[in-house]
């Protein structure tokens, strides 16, 4: 496994006196085909990190140059997945930003004069003598699974995070500033009228994404290129598209499993493979719900933790696709958010949004999870009123699986284009009919593209619930034995002794309602990653 | 809730969401500052608030009366407020 990281070990003392050299060593880029590896030096600065970009012609060259300049918003508007460190001894600054696609995480922790930042939350953490857990994320992250709302905090108050598209500036006097990079009312700005008819728009909708997929394509060129397929809308169209691109095979990979066929149909997959000429590669995850290889899963995260429960799966998979070369797989990620992108809710009210969506949660089953104190930090607005706003032009669901996953792209090699979150496709969305604002619009919207889809494709969709929840009856004993050292418990936001009784009693069952299968599995995520370092 | 940089940048707007079905509604500036002037004084009769709105969007009280009297029955009849407001 490849533990190595981007890394920088900054010491003040060196950035005072305009020791580039004594900085410089401390600055750790693994080399990789994709994204780029950066590194350009000149006497007094240099930028250093990694890129890949899917519109124009991004180089080193011309990152080095805006980093010089303060392009900072310029080079945030890139649809690039970026990070990249400046740092200049003339004027005694360091900058580090994110690009908005929020595909690389970015860490950071000041302690004695050293400024420690990594891709890597571990090797932050490493670099700290002390650490205190922050228990406003740690609610957060239990109820939303790491996906909910960019933020600048961590699990621990002495680390903190980059959001997608921002810029962190720290000058030798430890004045520290982070900025968003992208404009939340440019977002707002009003579009084109709607199209006057689906055709119209399906038509050009598919130009569209045809066009996008191209350059994604032309982005990682000479790089072997697969794709995800379920048995939904957006992965078959962006498989669709990818094969009328691509002039060789091309390989869709399916995770399904006899748990999830509300989720993925086999026999849908092949059908819409064999009408297309893909080749599918079928992989069942039934045994790989969360929990069911638990070292497997503490090789995959390293020293990380990650709370959603498709980490497992996700995992297998993408070993599966890399066989120990680098990939670039594409997914249908994006979709959902693609079709509802004519509603600026979420962007216009963002943190009202997350506020009045976390109370919605109380009804799912959060009083079986969190004491009361752990509800009132999770729905006190006074924390909701500071809270700052992040924005990206990709959706909140996309930046946080790139975040998430991370450590799985990285690890294995295998990077993920999601074309349907591109911006450059929302420009025609924000354009949909206003017949086709409806609740599944998939099925109307490509109802007569049946030289597309298959027509058994036309069901509702759920998702991977039993899959899910099978960690609650196959990792019973798992669940006793962890909540038995709660470290959440001592902290008082967990009800530890009540669902210790249930699941002594095996009075489990109720743990498969609502969102509390998701919630537990998070609340152990959490309780095995701090049991082992705290 | 309220943000006081966001409710700044929108313009002083707002959303509520209804209990009954976890639905959104938008909130013009108008009904912004009626709710604003209920979170700081809960207990406010509606003659003060019309007073307070019209203030606060420079204009005179008969001008709004009717709406914000509107604003706020239909708060109340989406259960945002509660019927004491009324």
């Amino acid at each position: 496994m490849n533990k190595k990281h981007f890394e920088a070990s900054i010491n003040l003392a060196s950035l005072r006196k305009g020791s580039i050299r004594e900085i410089v060593t401390k600055v750790k880029i693994p080399n990789r085909r994709f994204p780029t590896p950066i590194f350009i030096q000149d006497d007094n600065c240099f930028c250093a990190g990694y890129f890949l970009s899917y519109d124009m012609n991004l180089t080193g060259d011309l990152i080095f140059s805006l980093c010089k300049k303060a392009g900072w918003n310029q080079l945030s508007n890139f649809i690039a997945d970026l990070v990249i460190l400046y740092v200049d001894t003339k004027v005694g600054e360091i900058n580090m930003m994110t690009g908005q696609t929020g595909k690389f995480p970015c860490f950071f922790s000041i302690e004695d004069d050293w400024v420690y930042i990594s891709t890597s939350f571990a090797n932050v953490r490493k670099s700290l003598k002390h650490i205190d857990i922050n228990p406003s994320e740690v609610v957060d992250f239990i109820v939303w699974n790491q996906a909910s709302f960019t933020t600048d905090n961590t699990i621990f108050k002495q680390i903190r995070q980059l959001p997608p598209a921002t810029l962190l500036s720290i000058d030798c006097n430890l004045k520290i500033t982070m900025i968003p990079l992208i404009n939340r009312l440019s977002l707002l700005k009003e579009s084109a009228d709607p199209f006057p008819n689906q055709e119209d728009f399906t038509l050009t909708l598919l130009d569209r994404i045809e066009y996008v997929v191209k350059r994604y394509c032309q982005a990682v060129s000479s790089s072997t290129i697969a794709t995800e397929l379920s048995s939904g809308f957006d992965s078959s169209l962006v498989a669709y598209v990818l094969k009328n691109v691509l002039t060789n095979k091309l390989l869709a990979y399916t995770r399904y499993s006899p748990f999830m066929t509300e989720d993925t149909n086999l026999d849908t997959v092949n059908k819409f493979c064999q009408k297309h000429g893909i080749t599918d590669c079928p992989i069942d995850i039934s045994e790989f719900y969360p929990f069911s290889g638990i070292s497997d899963a503490k090789k995959a995260k390293g020293e990380y933790f990650v709370t959603d429960h498709g980490f497992e799966n996700h995992w297998l998979v993408n070993s599966l696709v890399a066989k120990g070369k680098e990939t670039v797989l594409f997914t249908g990620h994006g979709g959902d958010e693609m079709y509802g992108i004519h509603d600026d809710t979420w962007i216009r009210f963002p943190i009202q949004f997350n506020y009045f969506s976390t109370l919605g949660l109380v009804n799912y089953g959060v009083n079986e999870i969190l004491t009361n104190k752990g509800k009132d930090i999770l729905i006190d607005r006074n924390r909701y009123s500071v809270k700052m706003y992040y924005p990206s032009q990709f959706s909140s669901s996309v930046v946080a699986l790139g975040q998430l996953y991370f450590p799985i792209f990285w690890e294995t090699g295998v990077w993920p284009l999601m074309p349907l979150a591109d911006p450059r496709i929302s420009e025609v969305v924000k354009r949909i009919p206003k017949s086709l604002r409806i609740p599944n619009k998939r099925h109307k919207m490509w109802g007569s593209r049946l030289d597309i889809f298959v027509k058994e494709q036309f069901v509702i969709k759920r998702g991977p619930d039993k899959l899910v929840q099978r960690f609650i009856d196959e990792r019973r004993q798992l669940t006793i034995d962890t909540l038995k050292n709660s470290v959440l418990s001592e902290l008082g936001l967990v009800n530890v002794e009540k669902i210790l009784n249930d699941f002594a009693n095996g009075d489990t069952e109720k743990y498969k309602n609502g969102g509390l299968p998701l919630f537990l599995q998070a609340v152990i995520q959490l309780e095995l990653y701090l049991q082992k370092k705290l | 809730m309220f943000h006081p940089v966001l409710d700044q940048e929108n313009n002083h707007t707002t959303i509520v969401c209804i209990p009954k079905d976890g639905s959104f509604h938008k909130i013009s500036q108008l009904g912004y500052w009626c709710l604003k002037l209920l979170d700081n004084y809960p207990r406010s009769k509606q003659d003060q608030m019309i007073k307070y709105v019209a203030m606060i969007i420079h204009t005179s009280p008969w001008q709004i009366e009717n709406k914000v009297r509107s604003f706020i029955t239909k708060m109340v009849n989406m259960k945002v407020i509660s019927e004491e407001n009324e």
